[in-house]
């Protein structure tokens, strides 16, 4: 089921499956996007609900969008501004109307509707945005909530694309919701197809849930999608959770876990155990790159001794380390598509997987999606 | 010495911890300069020379900028030094909270495996205003025993390498006849270069430093070192003052100044640029160009829509790529590039104000450089 597509967008081509870094506030932790393009990086996240108070629709607008505002010329995709509002603030209101919030910054009252949602996601620019979707946390125990909410969502998907001014500029992807019933899921799925839109987004999951049921419903939400169009799993993740889903048939991901875990000085790597807490004594007198393989610019002038004795601690660290583990997502992600190309997916799987549980005690979940889709990991 | 590699007066890039202040080795590059000479603290290192041993490739390879020409000082002039902690037989360095106690054999291991091209012999620099007499000449008697022990060793350790040079310190506080006997006797010593260490404990006391209340003493101290050394000074030194330093006879200088603005999420925006043969109405004329001012405040709300650069027509990468509006925006919201954009800025329109005091002192018309510094503010 693994695909590996080009997806010709205004400012890139990108490279599916691809991982996606998030650059919340229009900036990367620290980051030059010039930095991001010697990485070969072709397309980042922002996030709508940061960027709409500030800078504000405003400056967005007198500074050509958020493209040239921050000075990356590839392609930005922007989220509706909803899960935010709704994961941020202590007090929403979700009516038919749209979201209704009161601001953690200074608490004044704001509503945020599918036609804003677009109106701000315009004025950003961006080369995918997101349809305003009901999003109800996994976790909920309320069945009607999800079923209203499902159907919200295709309404709201409806007001999206007739507040969309400039589908040749921008696409406009809906995301599919119907918590963790499959068949509320299928026929969100069908609702959304008959649309004519250029993509989708399986959202609603990442959060609670169990990784068993989050695979049996990326699965399902990508089975009932078209084959011909992107399908983007929002909020995914580690190396784990996404090269499953790519065996699911997903072919994009985002997450702020890469950037995030660096700031706490810990490194990405493929052998066990996935990551390297770069704080620890071991590292004091260990003067290899993170990872010998790696080129990024950090794996090419300096060893784990060196970053031992600064992350936590000088800003600096916090971009080395960020450097190497976005290069480490993209390099996972190009290999990925280098073994899907060659037919050789369930080898790299295998292998991936190998390097990550020397003692091959893979975690149940996993094995299962895998089998699910006929790949089986080393015994 | 390093004087036929790079044209004086020039600064040096400050380090901490090895890195240059939210730069890394690849946004380094960013800066453009043809060759980057760094100042490396002590501070920082002291307790990692076993790792330096093991490592044996000398201090900078390990903090990735390897083709940088390497200066070791003992106390980091971008930060204020701890003052009363020295003793008969140590220099105290902080690192963090962290005290180090540093006697000679210690720092002769560290410069052993840490092999930087240029060193500063262990000294004692801690005399701040209203030091007395007697600690002042503690402080001149310690750091001529630790050089002359320095010059000893040197000689009969290969390890520390012959091609590596000695810059002293010279001390005396503010004291005229504590700073002259310094003087005079460092500049017997085999050394390559003078450091005028001890008008200030770094950090902000740098920057609060009265050229009028050290001016006699340290004219009087630059006379009596030979004419044929580079002299150095540490400390955040803002434009006017360099121009007294300079004058006075300083060579090298560091670039704690710019590293403070860029703290302060503050913009240099002072003119830098030396225009030959202006007459005052000219530069003046020229200088309306810029923003009047030394400093733009990165947290001004009138920035918020100004899709200008920080200084128009400055070629560093910030200037480039980015607008006020945007690095105001990263301000704001707290964000990391801030400080990297800003440092990009700030150390850029620094090193090109030294390219222009060269200009300027070639061409004999540093007064007038110095006015239209002034001209629009």
């Amino acid at each position: 089921r693994a695909r590996a597509a080009d997806m010709t967008l205004p400012h890139s081509v990108v490279q599916t499956p691809i991982f996606m870094p998030v650059g919340t506030q229009g900036t990367l932790k620290g980051i030059i996007p010039e930095q991001l393009e010697a990485l070969d990086c072709r397309i980042m996240l922002a996030n709508t609900y940061h960027l709409g108070n500030r800078p504000g629709e405003q400056v967005l607008k007198a500074g050509g969008g958020l493209h040239k505002f921050m000075n990356w010329p590839r392609s930005l995709l922007t989220d509706s501004g909803g899960f935010q509002m709704v994961s941020l603030s202590k007090l929403t209101e979700i009516t038919e109307e749209g979201v209704n919030f009161e601001s953690p910054y200074d608490g004044s009252k704001c509503m945020l509707t599918p036609e804003r949602s677009i109106e701000i996601q315009q004025a950003i620019g961006a080369d995918i945005m997101m349809q305003l979707d009901d999003v109800v946390d996994s976790t909920c125990k309320d069945e009607d909530r999800f079923e209203e909410a499902r159907h919200r969502t295709v309404r709201w998907l409806d007001r999206c694309i007739e507040a969309h001014t400039r589908p040749d500029k921008q696409n406009l992807f809906p995301i599919v919701q119907g918590g963790l019933d499959e068949g509320k899921r299928k026929d969100c799925a069908d609702q959304l197809t008959k649309r004519n839109v250029p993509g989708f987004a399986i959202g609603g999951l990442s959060g609670g849930e169990d990784k068993s049921t989050f695979c049996r419903i990326v699965k399902v939400s990508a089975e009932n999608l078209p084959d011909d169009k992107p399908r983007y799993v929002m909020g995914v993740g580690h190396q784990v959770d996404i090269i499953a889903c790519v065996a699911l048939g997903s072919d994009m991901f985002d997450c702020v876990f890469p950037t995030r875990t660096a700031r706490f000085g810990s490194a990405l790597v493929f052998e066990y155990p996935g990551e390297l807490q770069l704080k620890k004594s071991k590292f004091k007198m260990d003067f290899r790159p993170i990872d010998e393989n790696c080129d990024c610019s950090t794996c090419q002038n300096y060893t784990r001794a060196y970053l031992h004795t600064v992350v936590t601690k000088e800003p600096s660290a916090c971009h080395l380390v960020s450097i190497h583990n976005v290069a480490h997502q993209l390099r996972l992600m190009k290999r990925a598509r280098d073994a899907i190309i060659e037919d050789k997916f369930p080898q790299f799987v295998a292998k991936f997987m190998l390097d990550l549980y020397p003692d091959k005690k893979y975690p149940d979940w996993a094995q299962q999606a895998f089998q699910g889709v006929g790949i089986s990991l080393e015994e | 010495m390093r004087s036929k590699i790079f044209q004086t007066p020039f600064p040096l890039l400050n380090t901490k911890g090895g890195a240059i202040p939210h730069l890394t080795r690849e946004t380094l590059d960013y800066l453009n300069m043809p060759q980057a000479s760094i100042l490396i603290p002590l501070q920082y290192h002291s307790h990692q020379i076993d790792v330096l041993q093991q490592f044996k490739k000398g201090i900078q390879p390990f903090i990735g900028l390897s083709d940088t020409v390497s200066i070791l000082t003992i106390q980091d002039p971008t930060e204020e030094t701890r003052s009363g902690y020295h003793n008969n037989k140590c220099i105290s360095v902080f690192n963090n909270s962290n005290r180090d106690m540093i006697d000679l054999r210690k720092y002769i291991e560290f410069v052993k495996v840490a092999k930087p091209d240029v060193w500063i012999p262990l000294c004692d620099g801690d005399t701040p205003k209203e030091t007395s007499k007697k600690r002042i000449s503690k402080a001149v008697k310690k750091s001529l025993e630790y050089l002359d022990h320095c010059l000893e060793i040197k000689d009969v350790s290969p390890e520390i390498g012959a091609g590596s040079a000695i810059v002293a310190a010279v001390q005396g506080g503010n004291e005229l006849s504590a700073r002259k006997y310094s003087a005079k006797e460092t500049a017997t010593r085999p050394v390559d270069g003078f450091m005028l260490d001890g008008f200030h404990t770094n950090g902000t006391t740098a920057d609060a430093l009265v050229w009028e209340e050290i001016k006699e003493v340290f004219s009087e101290t630059v006379n009596l070192l030979p004419k044929t050394k580079p002299r150095f000074y540490f400390g955040a030194a803002r434009p006017d003052l360099v121009f007294d330093l300079f004058t006075a006879g300083v060579d090298v200088f560091d670039s704690s100044y710019p590293v403070m603005i860029t703290e302060r999420e503050e913009a240099l925006v002072f003119p830098n640029i030396f225009v030959p043969n202006s007459n005052l109405d000219k530069s003046a004329s020229s200088m309306s160009k810029y923003q009047t001012g030394h400093v733009i405040s990165m947290r001004d709300p009138e920035l918020k829509m100004d899709m200008s650069s920080l200084v128009p027509e400055c070629s560093c990468y910030t200037c480039r790529n980015f607008t006020r509006a945007y690095i105001h925006h990263l301000v704001m919201v707290k964000e990391m590039l801030a400080k990297v954009l800003l440092s990009l800025h700030n150390l850029h329109h620094y090193q090109v104000f030294f390219k222009s005091l060269r200009e300027a002192s070639k061409a004999d018309q540093l007064e007038n450089f110095r006015q239209a510094l002034h001209a629009n503010q």
